[in-house]
């Protein structure tokens, strides 16, 4: 049995525009273990979207992955035939999406939705009784009025609520792997804690593992193991959550937490530098260089390899 | 003293739909100072946006008055004169939607320029709007001819706020500026407000869910639920003390990165929905969430009462924990002083 | 305004004479730097079909032969009173004097059925223009004064001409009046322009809670302006796209018309006209009245491809990072 669940390797993926081939991932490398939760923070356009559709072979089609590995239970994914991606679909891993709106049929009920959700994905899909079922879920989400919900359409429901029902479809039989990109940020601040401490819970009960994506840093501090930190399209920094909060290294990381306004005051930062690398023509070497406040000529020759600063902590810096 | 820059009393805004009356606004009453920077707190429902909207002509108010400098501005924006809509802005939440995209990042600062006859010519707008565009740290020769398409978020919303002060106006509404922005431009963003809103001498309405933001840039901040303020106090003061279980409930709730904030925080988490705007609860708007609810709760509304210096609460336990004492109607004067017990609802808290 | 704001009085003139040196600069640049990436991608995007390529093509082809077709045609003459007995009925592809035949007058198919293509790419031209200026402001206020009088008034207006069929319309017009290619386009642009009325509206109806127009609103700008200067250009797609394929329609109502003889009069080489003179020649004489049908052809596949390659090309597009 292999130790780590996921174990993402040197992996390279661009999309197709009409400037070109864009290169948006770049040799990056990401494990996740059994029954553990990471976290990956990182701003827009850093690549997280990008890779959490690679690991489900959802990406668009002007998508190239130019190479690498997306090994899942040992299996890479990138070169699984279209039976065995179903089956990973539908029992191994389970992605809550950034929009609920684009993600649920507009021309269905959501009971109808659910029922394919749940006769699919579950062991004893056949047999269930797919209200009851769904009625659970949609409590454990905190859905106020499960019944109308069950049977009313995408667009009849609130922002926040159709976000529930993702959620709900992606705990309806929880997988080995949860992947949540950005799962509650339309959801109020009251709300938001609720369903993160729920699926917290069923994590925990099940045993399962869960890639957090975020960039409320305060959110995934809070249920998140192990952090990576994204830019430009790879891994600049990871590390147990406590030591990425009390010492964080590279200058990307501190950026990103300085800037988080504090509810005890102190103004805002100045935040960082510049703008988002056009992955046309992306910066040479490590691709913060042109943002960063400690650049200096090697920094533009080759991309910093990650090195270990203390024990479970990695940093991909050449100013280290 | 500062002068009363905005007026609101009593002010309702009811919105007529198929299923039922949605009661965005029901009935709330402040002032905006000259050169202050007002926040407006609240989840979604609260009616905060909506509050904005009224103010800036939008949408006409049901009922109640708004006054700019002693001006009635209880009107639709087109009923408004040319003067006042020179002297008011907005900027909007979504970045993108509030650019036309088929102009040039020049027509969109210059408009109101041109629109109050302020430039002659497009020469001359052009130079005026390179200085906005270099206020907001925009390199003006990159950006000046380049359409909202080709701009990231953060440099979609510094655009929005230069034709915002284009034409140095005292009073800026901002709904969520910086939630659709990543946390580092947003931090940049702020400090270009901040910086604006000092050197201008501004006063800002500064609309957002976002507690954290609120505390590093509002000078009062009004919490809002349901369309009714819950507390209004200083930013200090409401941060540090603040004293309706909602403020607590939200600050509570809050995403904290540090170990300071999380011994500011209070320890209370809500519970349940936010119900429909349509169907309103009786009596308490939070009532179905309070950790602390009582009957009274239920049946009366508790009024926003002045209970410290500056300090309004909208809340019975905090008006009076002895109402054997005092006749529920005289506890809703407004001009009366109430001692309240804070060590009575941390214990009942525990 | 922003100069108040200066608090350096003396450095403030040299910032001044800066300022105006960069804008100079700006303005000489600008002719360029934003339409050539705007080009760019609507032309990559209208590209990627190489029918589009095709349509454009064809296009370019057929408005040549229109305005030129009379310098470049064999026999100029043949369009009009010529009789030629002796050579009528000569088939195609035999005599490279006549590559396309003669008709029953011994005129030469090749050069009518070019010469033919002015009169139906005019009749485009000509109802378009009409057409889409009147429409498209028809259609521009009442979007804009959506669920007012204004909006009632104006739609249900355009409503009670599209609610009669274009053909029945065009022929009772032309049957009362003179059968005249005039009185033909006058038809034709009668019915016709409450489509674009309808576009526009639908356009402007759902752009008008948009943030942007709303920030014009509470500005102060006026309602002219905001319906000529910010909402009308975000409607050029979907128009130029129907534009397109409507110069196709256009043309082949234009063509019925003319078929039924109330357009174009013989001897005039237009196309409709033509088919209608060969008809009684099909049977064995089948390329007097085939190749200018074909030539309608040809045109309104060109400009039907053309539409769908503009309507890829103002496509907003998708796909990310």
């Amino acid at each position: 049995m292999p130790e780590k669940l996921l174990d993402i390797k040197d992996l390279n993926v661009g999309y197709k525009t009409y400037r070109g081939v864009t290169s948006v991932l770049y040799d990056l490398n990401l494990e996740v273990n059994r029954n553990e939760t990471v976290g990956v923070i990182g701003e827009s356009g850093c690549g997280k979207t990008t890779t959490m559709k690679t690991i489900n072979q959802i990406l668009a089609d002007n998508a190239v992955i130019k190479s690498g590995e997306v090994n899942f239970r040992g299996n890479d994914v990138l070169k699984m035939n279209k039976k065995d991606l179903v089956k990973l679909r539908r029992r191994y891993v389970s992605m809550i999406p950034q929009d609920p709106t684009a993600s649920l049929n507009p021309l269905f009920k959501v009971k109808t939705q659910m029922k394919d959700i749940l006769k699919y994905s579950r062991e004893d899909g056949e047999d269930l009784d797919f209200k009851e079922e769904t009625i659970k879920l949609f409590n454990s989400v905190a859905l106020a009025d499960p019944e109308r919900v069950y049977d009313s359409y995408p667009f009849q429901l609130s922002g926040g609520m159709r976000q529930r029902v993702c959620i709900a479809m992606s705990l309806a039989a929880p997988k080995a792997l949860l992947i949540a990109d950005e799962p509650t940020t339309n959801l109020d601040v009251t709300i938001q804690n609720q369903v993160l401490r729920l699926i917290g819970r069923i994590l925990d009960e099940m045993n399962f593992s869960a890639i957090l994506v975020s960039q409320a840093l305060g959110l995934v501090k809070k249920f998140v193991d192990r952090i990576y930190v994204f830019y430009g399209g790879t891994v600049v920094e990871t590390a147990i959550t406590e030591k990425i909060f009390n010492n964080p290294i590279h200058p990307y990381t501190r950026g990103l937490i300085e800037s988080t306004p504090k509810l005890t005051g102190g103004g805002f930062s100045e935040g960082i530098a510049g703008q988002t690398p056009d992955y046309i023509e992306p910066p040479s070497g490590c691709r913060f260089h042109p943002r960063c406040p400690n650049q200096s000529e090697e920094c533009k020759t080759a991309k910093p390899e990650m090195v270990e600063i203390e024990k479970d902590h990695y940093v991909a810096c050449w100013r280290q | 003293m500062a002068e009363n820059l905005i007026e609101v009393k009593n002010l309702k805004k009811y919105f007529e739909m198929e299923a039922g009356t949605v009661k965005a606004i029901d009935d709330i009453t402040f002032t905006i100072k000259e050169n202050e920077v007002f926040g407006l707190v609240g989840e979604s429902g609260s009616g905060k946006s909506t509050t904005g909207k009224v103010l800036m002509g939008i949408h006409p108010p049901t009922e109640g008055e708004i006054s700019f400098r002693e001006h009635d501005i209880s009107t639709p924006s087109a009923k408004r004169s040319k003067a006042i809509k020179r002297d008011m802005n907005m900027v909007f939440q979504d970045p993108g939607g509030s650019l036309n995209p088929t102009k040039t990042v020049l027509d969109i600062v210059g408009l109101p320029l041109r629109i109050h006859d302020m430039v002659d010519g497009k020469k001359e707008m052009a130079k005026e709007v390179y200085q906005l565009l270099e206020t907001v740290d925009l390199d003006p020769e990159r950006f000046m001819y380049r359409r909202p398409n080709d701009l990231g978020q953060g440099e979609k919303q510094a655009v929005a706020i230069a034709r915002a002060i284009a034409t140095d106006p005292s009073f800026v509404v901002l709904d969520e500026p910086t939630s659709a922005l990543d946390v580092s431009i947003q931090a940049k963003i702020m400090n270009i407000l901040i910086d604006l809103q000092d050197e201008y001498n501004m006063s800002y309405l500064f609309i957002t869910h976002d507690l954290g933001l609120m505390r590093n840039i509002a000078d009062r901040v009004a919490i809002m639920y349901l369309g009714r303020f819950f507390e209004v106090a200083d930013s200090q003061v409401f941060f540090e003390t603040p004293l309706h279980p909602y403020t607590k409930v939200l600050l509570g709730s809050f995403p904290t990165t540090t170990e300071e904030e999380e011994k500011l925080k209070p320890d209370l988490k809500a519970r349940g929905e936010i119900p429909s705007a349509m169907d309103l609860p009786s009596g308490c708007k939070f009532h179905t969430r309070c950790p602390f609810k009582e009957e009274r709760c239920i049946e009366k509304e508790p009024k926003l009462v002045e209970v410290q210096d500056d300090h309004f609460v909208a809340c019975h336990l905090v008006h009076g924990v002895d109402d054997v004492e005092y006749d529920v109607e005289e506890v809703e004067q407004e001009e009366r002083e109430f001692e309240y017990d804070v060590k009575g609802i941390e214990m009942r808290s525990g | 305004m922003a100069e108040e704001h200066n608090e350096d009085k003396e450095g403030f003139e040299e910032d001044e004479e800066k300022v105006e040196e960069k804008v100079e600069e700006i303005f000489e640049e600008r002719e360029e730097s934003p339409w050539k990436d705007a080009l760019k991608r609507r032309w990559y995007r209208f590209s990627r079909n190489p029918l589009s390529l095709v349509g454009l093509a064809i296009t370019i082809i057929s408005i040549f032969l229109a305005v030129f077709g009379e310098y470049i045609v064999p026999y100029p003459e043949h369009g009009g009173h010529f009789r030629n007995y002796p050579d009528r009925f000569i088939e195609p592809f035999t005599n490279w004097s006549y590559p396309l035949g003669t008709d029953n007058y011994g005129r030469d198919v090749l050069t009518r059925t070019i010469l033919g293509f002015r009169y139906s790419i005019r009749m485009a031209f000509v109802v378009l223009s009409l057409v889409v200026p009147s429409g498209v402001v028809v259609g521009l206020v009442a979007g804009y004064h959506k669920d007012t009088w204004v909006d009632t008034l104006l739609m249900r207006i355009s409503d009670i001409f599209i609610a009669v069929p274009p053909l029945v319309l065009a022929l009772s017009i032309t049957a009362m009046l003179e059968p005249e290619p005039f009185y033909a386009m006058m038809a034709i642009s009668l019915m016709w322009w409450p489509w674009y009325a309808r576009i526009a509206y639908n356009n402007v109806s759902s752009l008008v809670n948009e943030e942007f127009v709303k920030s014009a609103e509470i500005m102060g700008d006026s309602k002219l302006h905001i319906m000529f200067s910010e909402l009308l250009p975000n409607c050029t797609g979907p128009i130029l796209t129907k534009m397109t394929l409507d110069a196709g329609w256009v043309i082949i109502i234009g063509a019925s018309l003319s078929f039924v003889g109330l357009g174009a009069q013989p001897p005039t080489p237009d196309l409709g006209t033509m088919v209608a003179g060969g008809s009684d020649y099909l049977a064995h004489q089948w390329w007097v009245s085939i190749f200018p049908a074909m030539a309608i052809s040809f045109i309104i596949l060109g400009f039907n491809l053309l539409g769908d390659g503009i309507q890829d090309a103002f496509e907003e597009s998708g796909g990310g990072s």
